[in-house]
């Protein structure tokens, strides 16, 4: 349902992970995600899985958070799973009618729902502990060089902070829309999908109008600011390295090697 | 009595650590043709209150009873419900979204089931009811001032020809003419039978035009009776956050300033007489 939309999934805490610099993050997620493109033999996943829920662990975030980022994708893992062990030919297992299970098929089905999962879990780890303006400084830091390219990277992470900043204020507006078209007599929830889509009109423009209106008006206040693109921005809260991120850093490109190398030889 | 609710309560759910008890064994009834304000500061309930009165929101627990009937009843027809209890919401200009005015008021007539030229003709009715002309009919709702747009908006709902009109603060953002004819408005349609449930952040609005005040205090009604009988209790108006009315407050002041005022009235007029009285009874003595 509508209602139920939460993105910007970030979990507050303060945990050893939560404090990373979130580059330090970044780059470890990448690493890993990278990494599991290596492995071949599927018991490998499950050293790259113990990895992942201690980490988990260290960022305190309880367990049941875990399965909620895979709930979304199960459709995914299931169709995968089936149509790659279907799809395969090789040394037969076992048949159901015209349809044949392989040895190959089901070992290449374990391996891409074992590397999707885990791809998505560690990503999620990354929202999970990092706050979406974090994640905006991040990656224009990263990115500063391609400045030297004339790449708008200030400007592009400013939009982005700002899209993820209303969010939650949209979600807000959608929900108080929705309960006055209600209240004019919209059921939103009744109809079949076309009936419903139908109904949309009348949250959808008000939510671009407001949209205009709010982007025009948040436009001025920072103008008011003496807000420019112009010239370079120091921060309020720097990105800076601390003896932590060195750790992680070193943690993450061992690993990082590790299963490199295992996923090589094996 | 029109709208008899007992025992209400209610919790958001809980997203993540803290629920949020919003309501809280809220028990009222609301009498036909009454004008009541709701009052209390943001976040005591009110907005959520009025959202259980026409089904927006399902208690947790407890009753509504509409002219009798429970809405929660298994075969109460909600859509009927949200006919009869208009609600306008904050800032009502911001639903907009019909291409001509005309439509957007005929919008909720057109959702409860009647065809388009009935629709329109209670539209049109609304639509003059709340002073504006047959010229903007065709107008977009957005070339309008804003407070043209709000009294469109509460239009729309009107145009349900509904009993019991719920407001939550409409007069937020008007200038003090267009906020003068909006209450008279509201004061024409409890004239007619019609049934006002009025959330206001104003002292001054609710001690000129309510009948009775419900203060609502972390989820609970904490004090019920007419604007006279609730602003004249300074000590829990201080305790709870709210204030009196600039009038109460003014004779309040002379009274601590010596001067033996009788009572403490909402209206200017009756204040006048009051303040007159006792200056004169001083200036005997």
């Amino acid at each position: 349902m509508l209602r139920d939309i939460t993105i910007g999934k970030y979990y507050n805490g303060s945990s050893l992970i939560h404090s990373l610099d979130c580059r330090t993050k970044l780059a470890g997620a990448l690493l890993y995600i990278v990494s599991l493109f290596f492995v071949k033999d599927p018991i490998l996943f499950i050293p790259c899985l113990v990895y992942l829920l201690i980490l988990y662990r260290l960022a305190s975030i309880p367990w049941h958070y875990i399965l909620k980022g895979l709930r979304s994708i199960v459709v995914l893992l299931v169709f995968t799973f089936v149509f790659q062990s279907l799809i395969t030919s090789g040394r037969e297992l076992f048949s159901i009618g015209f349809l044949s299970v392989s040895y190959e098929g089901l070992m290449k089905a374990i391996r891409l729902v074992s590397r999707i999962s885990l791809m998505i879990l560690m990503a999620s780890l990354l929202a999970y502990t990092t706050t979406p303006t974090q994640m905006a400084a991040g990656l224009e830091k990263s990115l500063g060089f391609l400045e030297k390219l004339k790449v708008p990277v200030h400007e592009m992470a400013m939009m982005v902070s700002i899209a993820f900043r209303f969010i939650p204020v949209f979600i807000e507006e959608v929900n108080i829309i929705m309960d006055a078209q209600a209240s004019r007599g919209v059921d939103f929830y009744s109809g079949n999908v076309f009936r419903r889509m139908g109904k949309m009109m009348p949250l959808v423009v008000p939510l671009f109008v407001s949209a205009i209106r709010r982007s025009a008006e948040l436009a001025m206040a920072m103008e008011a600011r003496g807000y420019t693109d112009a010239g370079n921005r120091t921060r309020y809260r720097e990105l800076i390295y601390t003896k932590k991120d060195r750790t992680a850093y070193l943690i993450s490109i061992l690993m990082f090697l590790l299963i490199l190398i295992s996923g090589l030889l094996l | 009595m029109l709208i008899d609710i007992q025992h209400l309560n209610y919790t958001y759910p809980s997203s993540g650590g803290v629920s949020v008890h919003a309501l809280n064994d809220i028990t009222v009834s609301f009498e036909a043709g009454s004008f009541t304000a709701i009052a209390g500061y943001s976040g005591s309930g009110k907005s959520t209150f009025v959202r259980h009165l026409n089904g927006l929101l399902r208690a947790d627990s407890g009753d509504i009873r509409f002219q009798g009937e429970s809405i929660y009843g298994k075969k109460y027809p909600i859509s009927r419900l949200r006919q009869k209890v208009g609600l306008v919401f904050q800032y009502p200009e911001h639903q907009l979204f019909c291409r001509t005015v005309l439509e957007d008021a005929a919008f909720g007539p057109l959702n409860m089931g009647h065809d388009r030229e009935t629709a329109e003709q209670m539209a049109r009715r609304a639509l003059e009811r709340v002073g504006i002309g047959e010229e903007l009919f065709s107008s977009s709702p957005y070339e309008l001032s804003g407070g043209q747009m709000r009294r469109v908006a509460i239009a729309g709902v009107l145009a349900m020809g509904p009993e019991v009109l719920v407001l939550d603060e409409p007069s937020a953002g008007l200038d003090p003419y267009a906020k003068r004819q909006l209450f008279s408005l509201l004061k024409e349609m409890q004239g007619e039978g019609v049934t006002i449930i009025l959330v206001s952040h104003s002292m001054e609005e609710i001690a000129e035009y309510a009948d009775r005040v419900l203060v609502f205090y972390g989820g609970r009604i904490c004090m019920d009776g007419s604007p006279e009988e609730v602003f004249s209790n300074k000590e829990e108006l201080d305790r709870i956050g709210l204030e009196m009315p600039q009038i109460m407050e003014c004779m309040w002041r002379i009274r601590e300033a010596g001067i033996p005022v009788e009572g403490l009235s909402c209206s200017e007029a009756a204040a006048e007489e009051l303040i007159l009285k006792a200056m004169k009874g001083g200036s005997d003595a």
